[in-house]
């Protein structure tokens, strides 16, 4: 088997075009650092050795680099992953749209002495905003084969598998010697070509004659680009003008500023409106209250049908599993399995399986990256980095993705303190308990959007709030230096990414139904029913936790659900509900749960000990079991003096 | 008419300039070189964030947000013909530091 991977810069799309080859579906985003780890898969490409026969050969999607030298953990985890296992043949992917810049790290993969080959990726993009890459040419000027594809379309990708193929097999043929050094030789004169392209017009001095071997390979970089780039369409600028400007600025450049600015795609108008000075901010509330209203609409409707048709698929299974099962396996499986699963089904999957494309959306238009840049004030402010708000974005979707993506800081000062605070966002497990929790306080429609939103901005707030007090505490220090990429928008295939993404979660939720839910169902059935000391386990537990919950200005039947929905954020909800025992409205009246209740209640769903998954990543990321420690009792700690408050708050006005 | 080097932040918005030197820690000149920023290259200030910290540059084909204190190392010449922007919004950029000096349009 042929073993190749997919190397390139952060968001050339490597991810797209892993999932178009291997048919897999690694997620994706618009924005630099989506990819922070890597995943292989296979695809069967026709076997140049044998006639009609295929071969299968297993690719592996490498996180984004911008050079081999690396400085941040996603590009280690890069770097080592090819050291570690050399493959066969390695595609380096460029953005069409910025050839110069995928070429420099062509050069530097070049040196590591593994079959290369050029994937020239987003070609439909670039060629939207003028930009044609002439492949023929850059394939003889570099000496290896160059593929245009567009993986979001499918061009090219024949190609491609073919190429790595055919790549992988020459290079473990014994090549006869007369080959490999003409070979090599062809390469040393095209390495040269280039070079001393980039030193005859180079008025300052001979680029050939560079120290700096890096310097060097921007130079080369930057005139093969210029070579094998055209600009085409309306922005085109006719060839004879060149001569009037400094010659030098032209081919690093190729356009100045200004007429770059004209280039631009009518997308990056976009610009205006989500970084304008004064549109800014309501653009990013209005965007975000739409997609939060459009979430409770639509998972209001679909939980009422979903429920209802669960309910009675329950009872068909309780009428026909209880013609062959005693009465307690019985109940075991029906009140104690059943009842939390499709309670997590019915109440929690819908808001989350509507949240998270709408999100997902989002991300591949490239708006994480806008709102990261107009958040970076608060980040400055509280002494940490402004890449901070990307994996804070990303705990809206899943606070384990986000602690993941904090890979993409360079300092470890500046990743720990992101990594810490990534739970202080309700991740969307969390949404559908701040929903109910919104609805039990009379909050409906819009309303309960607003209040929604208003719940996600303070959870903002309180992530500077921790941020700050760590850089000023514990993680003393300057922010290191960063930069941001924008990268321009993309239209977002939206039918594909909404069914996508939903069956995504939906698949997702309904696995952890079973690995999660059900046995976190079952405990509960045996802890209400096995008796220590006459009274039953959760009883017991209940009442052992009331002071603490009361305290906190909730009680212990919704402590214990917290607690016991350590494993996935989304069990809480049923848990608290199997312990009400019934109707919410019943037991809210019975227990006394008020206002006060509820607010608690959100306030302790915001902040809490992050979910066991979450745990374990960050265990895994930081390396500590102290920093996982403090990364679960940080926001315990917020949630409870938050929590605290309100009831003292309640307590004093209510006498 | 022969212009000063300024710090990159200083550069109005929509106005361009080429880089003359990469200051500050060597980590950061390298990711801005990754990124195609180094001397000899041109760079355009986009826009700044709404509150005037970071600015959003174009250089080669790539857009990126810098804080000003980590972009002050880069020092620029300034192109000395006003930009269109300027132009049309008869707008000079006055003051030393660029901070959120100019409307947006």
């Amino acid at each position: 088997m042929i073993r190749a991977a997919l190397a390139g810069n952060p968001n050339v799309g490597k991810s797209t075009l892993f999932n178009a080859l291997t048919g897999l579906r690694r997620h994706t985003g618009n924005w630099a650092g989506k990819t922070v780890d890597s995943a292989s898969g296979f695809f069967t490409a026709p076997d140049p050795s044998a006639q009609g026969g295929k071969t299968r050969a297993e690719l592996t999607d490498l996180p984004g680099m911008c050079s081999l030298r690396c400085r941040s953990r996603e590009e280690e985890a890069a770097l080592d992953c090819l050291r570690a296992s050399p493959p066969d043949v390695i595609a380096a992917v460029a953005d069409a749209g910025a050839l110069e810049r995928g070429l420099r790290l062509f050069f530097e993969l070049e040196a590591l002495g593994v079959p290369l080959l050029l994937c020239v990726n987003l070609t439909d993009e670039a060629e939207k905003r003028g930009i044609r890459v002439n492949c023929e040419k850059l394939s003889s000027l570099l000496g290896v084969p160059v593929v245009p594809t567009s993986a979001r379309n499918g061009t090219g990708l024949t190609a491609l598998k073919t190429a790595l193929v055919e790549a992988a097999v020459k290079s473990r043929a014994p090549a006869s010697p007369g080959e490999s050094a003409a070979e090599a030789n062809a390469g040393a004169e095209n390495g040269g070509e280039a070079g001393a392209g980039a030193g005859d017009g180079d008025e300052d001095g001979g680029g050939a004659g560079i120290a700096d071997p890096y310097e060097r390979i921007s130079r080369r970089a930057a005139e093969t680009a210029r070579q094998c780039v055209e600009h085409t369409g309306r922005a085109g600028r006719p060839g004879g003008r060149t001569g009037k400007r400094d010659r030098r600025h032209d081919r690093l450049d190729g356009l100045d500023g200004v007429d770059r600015l004209d280039r631009l795609d009518r997308l990056d108008r976009l610009d205006r409106l989500f970084c304008g000075r004064h549109t800014a901010f309501p653009a990013m509330l209005a965007l975000l209250l739409f997609v939060l209203w459009l979430t409770l609409v639509g998972a209001n409707a679909v939980s009422d049908v979903l429920g209802e048709a669960l309910d009675g698929l329950l009872e068909l299974i309780r009428r026909l599993a209880g013609s062959f099962l005693p009465a307690v396996p019985l109940s075991m499986l029906c009140d104690g399995v059943l009842t939390t699963v499709f309670r997590v089904v019915a109440v929690m999957l819908p808001p989350m399986a509507i949240f998270f494309p709408l999100f997902t959306l989002l991300e591949e238009l490239g708006y994480l990256p806008r709102a990261a840049f107009c958040l970076d004030f608060a980040f400055a402010g509280c002494g940490s980095c402004g890449k901070q708000g990307l994996t804070m974005l990303m705990g809206l979707g899943c606070n384990a993705a986000g602690v993941v993506g904090c890979r993409i800081m360079d300092s470890p000062r500046d990743r720990l303190i992101a990594v810490l605070t990534n739970s202080f966002v309700p991740c969307n497990g969390r949404l559908p308990l701040l929903l109910f929790a919104l609805g039990c306080l009379g909050l409906g429609g819009f309303s309960a959007a607003l209040g929604l939103a208003g719940a996600l901005c303070f959870s903002f707030l309180m992530t500077w709030a921790a941020s700050a007090l760590l850089s000023k505490t514990v993680l003393r220090g300057e922010p290191s230096s960063f930069v941001l990429e924008l990268p321009p928008y993309r239209l977002p295939r939206v039918g594909q990414t909404l069914v996508r993404s939903l069956l995504d979660r939906t698949v997702f939720v309904l696995g952890r139904a079973v690995t999660a839910s059900a046995p976190c169902g079952l405990c509960i059935w045996l802890a209400e029913r096995l008796t220590v000391g006459g009274e039953p386990l959760m009883e017991r537990i209940r009442t052992f936790l009331d002071p603490a919950g009361r305290a906190l200005g909730m009680d212990g039947i919704l402590l214990a659900a917290f607690l016991f929905a350590f494993p996935a954020a989304e069990l809480t909800l049923p848990l608290a509900l199997a312990g009400a025992g019934g109707g919410i409205e019943a037991v809210a009246l019975a227990r006394g749960w008020g206002t006060e209740t509820f607010l608690c209640v959100i306030m302790f769903t915001l902040f809490h000990w992050p979910c066991a998954t979450t745990l374990l990543t960050i265990r895994k990321e930081t390396g500590s079991a102290r920093r996982t420690l403090l990364a679960a009792l940080l926001p315990t700690a917020f949630g409870c003096a938050l929590c605290a408050l309100i009831h003292l708050l309640f307590r004093a006005a209510g006498g | 008419m022969k212009q000063e080097a300024i710090p990159l932040p200083a550069l109005g918005k929509g106005q361009s300039g080429e880089v003359v030197s990469v200051g500050g820690a060597v980590s950061f000149a390298g990711r801005l070189a990754d990124l195609g920023l180094y001397p000899g290259v041109r760079v355009t200030l986009l826009r700044r964030a709404p509150f005037g910290d970071p600015a959003a540059y174009r250089f080669g084909d790539v857009s990126a947000a810098v804080r000003n204190r980590d972009a002050a190392g880069v020092r620029v010449l300034p192109d000395d013909g006003r930009t269109r922007e300027e132009n049309t919004e008869k707008r000079v950029n006055e003051n030393g530091c660029g901070c959120g000096a100019e409307e947006e349009r």
